[in-house]
């Protein structure tokens, strides 16, 4: 019902669309994933190390998503996306944080996961 | 591949073959598929003998109407509410029979008449159902049904996200029936105990089906989820202001911000758990690296909020039946408001009360503990509103006030409950005993009271008729009695120790307990008889019962009381202005009730499509495919749904306008039909007629 546009093609986001982003987006989603696997597999890093390169990475892979392909900015079109995706970052970091606390806990008490 | 399946599998059938193994000579299989082939056909051959199949199909299964819509999700809901019953009254049953070292045993099992295997696929199927194919597409049905008239809107957002929505859940279950007789359903518990669903503790198909029906019914939640908040917030009718907003219509915004955002955790927890299964990776294994608790934390990272998910709507329904039925405005909206959202965000803090006893000791269990309790508060200013609304109210004991009343009653006994959950050093003692099973039943239960009566509330708004009273009254008794015959023991076996989940019980003592238990589910057969034969009877008393004003029970209080019984298809004659909280009230305390508008417009509306009914066809054939593990199948299914989608962008034709005159054609008929029953029932007594002055 809440349409005004029926050509798909005229869709603002679809407007914003451009290959040579999505080509970056996915070269820079790849280097990472690569660079995190080599990490894991191939360096001999301590537990620490490891989690903290492949955290790095991670973010930058992310953060490469949501500005190259999601396209996120405070444009008219774009507002609404960002605006759920800042309102979410408050549940991720709860949800994020209080695990690492709790298996941060269990790993001191007991041997589940080590 | 990548992992070691047990038995057969090639690169055609995939593990089809491992079928020619099974074995089909259970009678209690034989029985359910007899019912469901049986009941199936019957229903074809009624389609066929009466020629309906064009109607069923022009006006169903392509609608993207969100009144059809939201029908079609509460009767599917309703058959799998009767399939996980079915489910509950062997789980009854068996454990009644298998009492102490000299019960009897039949049909291979040792005690009882069900093996453990297949015990365990049953409380596991049952939770499943129930949660996520019978009570969420019922309260989903409610929001599509009800929310949208509410706000005073056409439609929803996304009418075609909405029926892609309603298919995908059709597809999952689908694929949860097909599993009761095309190999098996998972063993592991609704939760998906870890390690158990690893490949090499469960190596047959049944985590497979469990895994991709909750997978694809969540993506019918999520997207029926951006959907429901995208209405509310675009759509309302214009002096609709937030704060204006019904209850019903602030507990669906609240219901699907949940949903939005804890879905996707368990979305991403099964796939970890599906590459553990497909790919052999480690993510959940006990050994090899992996950390099989992070399982439990991901699934209740959703689950706790899932709880809530379900439950917000129901206090919605509590909010519009109560004020109705007390002839008074509900005690402080603005509270009830901010109470709503309250739970809703907590909700997110709380989770790891599911497991207090994994170790983490009593700094984080004392941080959740605390957070759990901080639930009640919200919760606590819900009850105290309702019952200050009917507080110096006239109330008045319909059937839709008879299910809220035994709604709040449970909200008690189950918010107790979960305080002296939430304290770990009971928990530790009675997790995993049949303790918490009473407490969330318990809970659920007040949904179900809730659910049935949306059901008898809003049914002569959509259907033009009421329901029966009087069979209502005796479905309500007989569900209430149920319902304490079966959970009062439960909660008493808990105290005595009794673990969760037993197929045979060792302990002679708990015997009577359990027998009351059976007599309690006997209860709940002969309610849903009554059910039945309400709607039996109702249908065939329709002239009888039929609404004469758009405002059913006289005393309604929203904007859904403002259109007529039951609404055209376009919902408002004209787009209604608001001026209140609580509009039709407003409007029936100025004189406003005229459904005539001062002229008629266009209405732009949706067409009909087929697109989401193909969509849901080749997510069905992928979803089989892919618990069959036959690769090509998979890859073409998915194809299909990407082809489908891709064609459904290109198309143009999506929309009509129905012309002011052809409005007003419609209008007219409706009115003058209303104006005849309205002559007609003067002229008898019915029993809705004594209507109290209204305020
Ligand atoms: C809102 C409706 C609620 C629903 C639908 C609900 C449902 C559930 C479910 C499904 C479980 C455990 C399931 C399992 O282990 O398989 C559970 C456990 C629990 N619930 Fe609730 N619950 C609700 C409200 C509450 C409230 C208000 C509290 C506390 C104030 C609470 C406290 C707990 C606790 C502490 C447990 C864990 C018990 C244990 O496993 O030892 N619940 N509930
Ligand atoms: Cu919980």
């Amino acid at each position: 019902m809440a349409h005004d546009e029926h050509n798909p093609l005229t869709h603002p986001e679809v407007r914003s669309a451009s290959s040579a982003m999505y080509i970056a987006a996915f070269v820079l989603g790849i280097v990472a994933m690569g660079i995190a696997c080599l990490v894991t597999v191939g360096f001999d890093l301590s537990q620490s190390d490891t989690l903290t390169w492949i955290t790095v990475l991670a973010v930058i892979a992310g953060l490469g998503q949501l500005f190259l392909l999601f396209k996120l900015d405070l444009s008219k079109t774009m507002i609404w996306h960002t605006v759920s995706l800042v309102l979410t970052v408050p549940l991720f970091f709860m949800a994020v944080g209080l695990t690492i606390w709790m298996f941060h806990y269990l790993a001191l008490r007991t041997m589940v996961g080590g | 591949m990548f992992v070691d399946l047990q038995g057969p599998w090639n690169w055609f059938w995939g593990r089809l073959p491992l079928l020619l193994q099974l074995h089909y000579n259970n009678p209690v299989i034989g029985f359910a598929f007899v019912l469901a082939v049986g009941g199936g056909l019957v229903v074809v051959a009624a389609l066929t003998y009466f020629k309906l199949w064009g109607w069923l199909w022009r006006e169903w299964l392509t609608t993207v109407d969100h009144k059809k819509i939201g029908v079609m999700y509460i009767i599917v809901g309703l058959v799998m509410l009767f399939r996980g019953f079915f489910d509950a009254l062997m789980i009854r049953t068996q454990q009644a029979a298998a009492v102490g070292p000299d019960s009897p045993g039949i049909l291979g099992a040792t005690h009882g008449y069900l093996t453990p295997y297949h015990m365990d696929q049953v409380f596991t199927a049952h939770g499943t159902i129930m949660i996520l194919l019978a009570v969420t597409p019922m309260l989903v049905g409610f929001m599509n049904l009800i929310m949208p008239i509410q706000i005073g809107a056409r439609d929803m957002a996304y009418p075609f996200l909405n029926a892609v929505g309603l298919w995908m859940t059709i597809v999952a279950v689908g694929l949860v029936m097909a599993s009761l007789f095309i190999g098996d359903f998972s063993h592991a518990g609704w939760v998906g105990l870890t390690p158990l669903t690893q490949l090499a503790h469960s190596p047959s198909v049944g985590v497979d089906y469990w895994i991709w029906v909750i997978q694809i019914s969540s993506i019918g939640t999520t997207v029926g989820a951006v959907n429901l908040i995208a209405t509310i917030l675009k759509m309302r009718a214009p002096g609709m202001t937030l704060m204006r907003m019904p209850i019903f219509t602030w507990t669906t915004l609240g219901t699907n911000i949940i949903g939005l955002t804890s879905f996707p955790v368990l979305t991403i927890a099964l796939l970890l758990l599906t590459l553990d299964r497909y790919v052999g990776t480690h993510f959940f294994t006990a050994d090899g690296g992996g950390n099989f608790m992070m399982y439990t934390n991901l699934f209740w990272i959703w689950g706790h909020p899932e709880v809530y998910f379900v439950v917000l709507p129901a206090f919605g329904f509590l909010s519009e039946i109560v004020p109705t039925f007390s002839e008074k405005p509900l005690f402080n909206h603005n509270a009830m408001i901010v109470a709503t959202m309250a739970i809703a965000g907590v909700s997110w803090a709380v989770w790891l009360h599911h497991f207090f006893i994994m170790g983490q000791g009593p700094v984080v269990n004392t941080f959740f503990s605390i957070a759990t309790m901080l639930v009640g508060i919200p919760t606590g200013v819900k009850v105290f509103n309702w019952a200050f609304t009917m507080i110096k109210g006239r109330v008045r004991l319909e059937t839709p006030m008879l299910w809220a009343l035994g709604s709040i009653l449970l909200l008690i006994g189950g918010g107790a409950t979960g305080m002296m959950l939430a304290i770990p050093a009971i928990n530790y003692v009675s997790h995993n005993s049949v303790f918490v099973v009473a407490h969330f039943h318990n809970m659920f239960l007040i949904i179900a009271f809730a659910l049935f009566g949306a059901v008898s509330f809003w049914w002569p708004k959509v259907f033009g008729f009421h329901l029966d009273e009087k069979l209502g009254k005796i479905f309500f008794w007989l569900f209430w009695s149920g319902s304490v015959f079966v959970f009062v023991p439960m909660y008493a076996l808990g105290f005595l120790g009794m673990t969760r989940r037993l197929d045979y019980i060792a302990h002679p003592g708990w015997w009577p307990l359990l027998l009351l238990e059976v007599f309690g589910i006997g209860l709940y057969v002969a309610s849903i008889f009554a059910f039945l034969l309400q709607i039996v009877v109702s249908i065939r008393d329709r002239k009888k019962n039929a609404v004469v004003t758009s405002d059913a029970w006289q005393t309604s209080r929203n904007l859904e009381w403002a259109t007529h019984c039951p609404p055209p298809f376009y919902n408002f004659a004209a787009t209604p202005v608001v001026h209140s909280i609580d509009e039709w009230a407003w409007r029936r305390e100025h004189g406003l009730t005229s459904l005539k508008p001062d002229h008629y417009a266009d209405i732009h509306m949706p067409k009909n499509t087929m697109v989401p009914i193909v969509l849901a066809f080749f997510t069905g054939v992928f979803g089989f495919a892919a618990v069959w593990r036959v690769w090509w199948l998979a890859g073409f299914a998915l194809l299909g749904v990407i082809g489908t989608l891709i064609f459904r962008m290109f198309q143009k034709d999506i929309d009509y306008i129905v012309p002011a005159s052809e409005v007003e054609r419609i209008e007219t008929a409706y009115l003058e039909k209303m104006d005849d029953r309205a002559h007609a029932s003067i002229h008898q007594t019915g029993e809705h007629g004594s209507p109290a002055t209204q305020h």
